[in-house]
């Protein structure tokens, strides 16, 4: 287990109850990767939560969809390089805990996760009539009137990428000719079939694997809950993006639950 | 010289619409209790610093006045009453959109004042509106055709002529609306800037930047556009804006990677190029998945000699000097002690916050906020710095602040607080420093700490 032969003191690890606390607490300890793969999770997690507000903030989601990117780009270098090539800390760490390969949330996963929520921004703010810049030579100051006008082009835009995210296929392969099980294997849950899991680094302290396990199971109903909760009061648009998360938290449900 | 700051004066404003005006506050504090509408979001000095304007989340203005100092022989100049109150933004539903439109005040800015009234700019997420403030200390009296509530008289009744005269009455401070600038902005508007030319300002959103003339609010002029023509490209927003205090063809806007764009409109209308970009490598050593989110600059300003622009990101204050857009002249760390607790952070949603900063008169000393009531300023001079609270123990009338400290290692001294039990749930994002004398405003959630420098006030 990661808390074997760590010296940490009791005092962080009672106030610190989530996985982020962990992160910053085992920051010289934990895996780079396994790291990452927090970040991850949390990003993609806000990006889902994101659409339930009620005031969506452009900013905020830019820079959690920034975020994702850049974690996106180092995973593709990282697959680029020639296996083996893994730092002795992260082999060494992997062995203790039996952990065989990355737990990752595949590429189309987060590059449709991104574009998703960003369209949707489009589609939310653009198909407003407010804002009809005229048009003038790229020299000219844009007049921004107050009226409303039809026909012109960015609104156009705006409505294709509106038709855009309700056609499941139309902009990204995902789960275009995809069987269920197809997108399983997309979602690389392995991290949840070894012994690590996440509990340990909260609180290293527990007594026994199996209230660990229990803890965590509950943990996940929760998940489900939120996830039900989400589907059923969602409009179809995000519905796209909503499955990635939702598969992938439903298989790892039922994985814990087996195990 | 900041380290002996007194307290002046606290001002609370509570939950049943009223405002207070309080001397000793511990009382009224506890009695009553706060809510989300009353979260100050803006707090801004008009150019005199006579009077301070503030925002909240219920889209209330709130402008304190200064006490005049003949008036009053008991009491110390320097202390703000409440002068004026007014309702500046109701919340709307955008039909079409299904959008809710928050009614909470973004910024306000004042402009410079032209007659005996003043004008003021308020702005939520999506529309401005100008606000003539003016008084009233007599009426008229004795028309001919009309009586004293204003109704037509019968004209059988009106036998001789009589010239009306003005009548002095109880001061009457009005507050009424002059312009509303709306369908400009399809994002959230982070910033306003009013121009020295005093007959334009801008206003910027996450994508674009507007100029509008004062007068004039069916139409504006889209001077920055950033949005990618394919939404899914979208990598940066614009994250605040302001005009250079005396060109005013110049103007500066920041963004959320942490770089800043000066701008000249005389060199093309629509200023999607830059003319000077002011942009600081990132550190290597100091890499992490939160880099750009660190990076991201939550406010901008122009020094008022108009040299220097001062910016503040999650960990920092930087001051950029024009002429150099390499890096920043000087580097100030806020709380370089979460460097450690970003992922918390993301997770609780702090990492966004966007604090604002704040140059005092003389351009030598920066000040802006922090969590748990905190507030920074470093002395550009002599490069000290301190950390002061806004809280109402510390903080009762006339109380000097004593500066705080935040442990980070083993070594724990007496009243040093450490860093695991700093409340984020307390934070100073808005502050203002009058234009010219040591007096700061601190909004603290919803309260507003007016504190004045020892040394100045004895002077008076």
């Amino acid at each position: 287990m990661l808390s074997r032969g760590l010296k940490r003191k009791v005092i962080d690890c009672e106030t610190m109850t989530d996985f982020s606390s962990a992160c910053d607490c085992n920051r010289n300890t934990m895996p780079y990767s396994h790291q990452r793969q927090l970040v991850l999770n949390m990003c993609l997690n806000k990006l889902q939560n994101y659409k339930m507000l009620a005031e969506p903030n452009l900013h905020r989601s830019v820079l959690i969809a920034n975020t994702v990117r850049q974690i996106q780009e180092e995973t593709r270098q990282e697959a680029n390089q020639l296996p083996g090539v893994v730092t002795d800390s992260y082999k060494d760490w992997n062995s203790e805990n039996n952990v065989d390969t990355l737990m990752e949330v595949s590429d189309d996963d987060m590059s449709s996760a991104i574009s998703s929520i960003l369209k949707d921004l489009d589609f939310m703010e653009d198909t407003s009539p407010s804002q009809i810049p005229l048009a003038v030579p790229e020299d000219q100051p844009k007049p921004v009137d107050g009226g409303s006008k039809a026909g012109d082009k960015p609104d156009l835009k705006a409505t294709e990428c509106m038709f855009g995210s309700f056609e499941i296929s139309s902009s990204t392969s995902y789960l275009k000719d995809l069987s269920i099980d197809d997108i399983f294997d997309d979602i690389d849950t392995s991290m949840y079939d070894s012994d690590f899991s996440f509990s340990s680094l909260v609180s290293p302290r527990t007594a026994s694997a199996s209230e660990e396990a229990q803890k965590m199971f509950s943990l996940y109903l929760n998940d489900l809950d939120h996830i039900m909760e989400i589907l059923v009061g969602t409009p179809p648009p995000p519905l796209r993006c909503m499955f990635c998360s939702v598969f992938f938290f439903v298989k790892t449900f039922v994985l814990y639950g087996y195990s | 010289m900041w380290r002996t700051l007194r307290v002046r004066l606290v001002v609370l404003r509570s939950c049943l619409n009223c405002i207070c005006h309080v001397h000793c506050a511990c009382a009224v504090w506890c009695a009553r209790t706060s809510c989300v509408a009353d979260i100050i979001s803006t707090v801004e000095f008009n150019h005199t610093g006579e009077l301070l304007a503030t925002g909240d989340k219920g889209g209330r203005v709130v402008i304190f006045q200064r006490e005049p100092e003949d008036k009053l022989q008991g009491h110390v100049r320097g202390e703000y009453n409440v002068y004026s109150t007014f309702q500046s933004h109701e919340p709307e539903f955008d039909y079409l959109k299904s959008l809710e439109i928050e009614e909470k005040i973004n910024k306000i800015k004042w402009l410079p004042q032209q007659n005996a009234a003043h004008s003021l700019l308020s702005t939520n997420d999506k529309t401005i509106k100008l606000w003539k403030i003016s008084e009233r200390d007599k009426r008229p009296e004795g028309y001919n055709l009309k009586d004293e509530e204003g109704k037509l008289k019968d004209l059988s009744t009106v036998t001789s002529l009589q010239v009306p005269v003005l009548k002095p009455m109880d001061l009457m401070v009005e507050v009424s609306p002059r312009r509303i600038f709306s369908n400009g902005h399809t994002y959230h508007v982070n910033s306003i800037s009013v121009n020295s030319d005093c007959e334009t300002y801008m206003s910027a959103d996450d994508l674009r930047i507007n100029l509008w003339h004062l007068a004039i609010t069916d139409r504006s002029f889209n001077i920055v556009d950033i949005k990618p023509a394919n939404m899914e490209d979208l990598t940066e927003v614009i994250t605040a804006a302001e005009f250079h205090p005396y060109h005013c063809n110049l103007f500066v806007y920041s963004s959320s990677k942490g770089s800043l764009r000066l701008c000249d409109m005389r060199a093309s209308a629509l200023c999607d190029k830059h003319c000077k970009l002011y942009e600081e490598p990132e550190d290597p050593s100091n890499r992490s998945f939160f880099s750009e989110i660190i990076s991201s600059v939550s406010d901008v300003k122009f020094s008022h000699s108009g040299r220097y622009m001062l910016t503040r990101d999650y960990l920092t204050v930087k001051v950029w000097d024009l002429n150099m857009e390499t890096k920043p002249i000087e580097t100030y760390q806020v709380h370089d002690y979460l460097r450690s607790k970003l992922c918390s952070l993301y997770e609780n949603d702090c990492i966004f916050d966007k604090f604002e900063c704040a140059w005092n008169g003389s351009d030598s000393v920066i000040m802006t906020g922090a969590y748990n009531n905190f507030f920074r300023m470093f002395d550009r001079n002599t490069k000290r710095d301190v950390t002061l609270e806004a809280s109402r123990e510390s903080s009762k009338p006339r109380a000097v602040l004593k500066p705080r400290r935040v442990c980070v290692g083993g070594k724990r001294r007496k009243d040093d607080i450490s860093v695991d039990s700093l409340d984020f749930t307390k934070k100073i994002l808005h502050t203002a420093w009058h234009p010219t004398e040591n007096i700061i405003a601190i909004a603290a959630t919803n309260n507003l700490y007016i504190f004045q420098d020892k040394v100045n006030s004895d002077m008076h």
